[in-house]
């Protein structure tokens, strides 16, 4: 995922391969039934079904989040937090 | 500035994700205890705000190498977090796989930020790299809040 291609032309056909079995490896569902390689446009249905779903799961977060920062007292819980993260 | 706490950790960017969202996680908390008792809509407000810090957090873990990343530091209220999902007309195309991809494809160009015209390889790559920290940002927020819940 770090590893950037020179920006002239476009990304050739095996790279495209490459990409597409590893969003495959990543989407929660096609890992469970261990498919084999499922077609492209599943794929991308899909991958567009996760990311909405990851992206309302960090809103419900944020509620969530924001319900249980408005409760609590302003600086104990920080330290605690940062240090079990940075564990 | 943060190399002694990096070394050895093999994913610095998901460190400096969580630092970065910790930190407008503490401002946004100073904000909130200068006002008066929590109204339900603030509360509202405050969602938003930390869904704002989360965003921002993964764009500056992510680095400005990315469209995606690129198109949330240059604007956070203009990317497309918080327009309503635009509905668009399908291009047939003959070919039922190319239909079926080509509007996938399309439908995955308005979900990822900065991403409207971009060609599929490079789609396919930065959905990889959004995907990977966006479930990262979850995995910190649950960690947040669980630990808030203790």
């Amino acid at each position: 995922m770090s590893s950037r291609r020179t920006t002239g032309g476009r990304i050739s056909e095996d790279e495209i391969n490459e990409l597409i079995s590893k969003l495959q490896s990543l989407l929660p569902e096609s890992r469970r039934r261990n498919m084999g390689r499922a077609s492209a446009g599943k794929l991308l249905k899909e991958t567009c079904s996760y990311i909405k779903s990851l992206k309302r799961e960090v809103e419900d977060l944020s509620e969530r989040l924001a319900a249980l920062m408005s409760t609590m007292e302003t600086d104990s819980p920080q330290a605690e937090i940062i240090r079990s993260l940075l564990r | 500035m943060h190399r002694e706490a990096l070394a050895g950790n093999p994913n610095p960017s998901r460190h400096l994700q969580a630092l970065h969202f910790l930190g407008a996680l503490a401002r946004i908390n100073k904000l909130r205890a200068r006002k008066s008792p929590p109204s339900r809509r603030a509360t509202a407000l405050g969602g938003r705000r930390i869904t704002r810090a989360a965003y921002a957090a993964m764009a500056v873990a992510a680095g400005p190498r990315r469209a995606w990343s690129r198109a949330i530091l240059l604007g956070l209220r203009r990317n497309s977090i918080a327009k309503p999902f635009l509905i668009k007309k399908r291009i047939l195309k003959p070919h039922r796989e190319l239909r079926d991809v080509g509007s996938r494809a399309e439908e995955l160009r308005r979900l990822l930020p900065g991403a409207r015209r971009m060609e599929f390889g490079s789609l396919l790559d930065e959905t990889l790299n959004y995907i990977h920290h966006l479930t990262a940002q979850v995995g910190i927020m649950q960690k947040i809040a669980d630990s808030l819940c203790k």
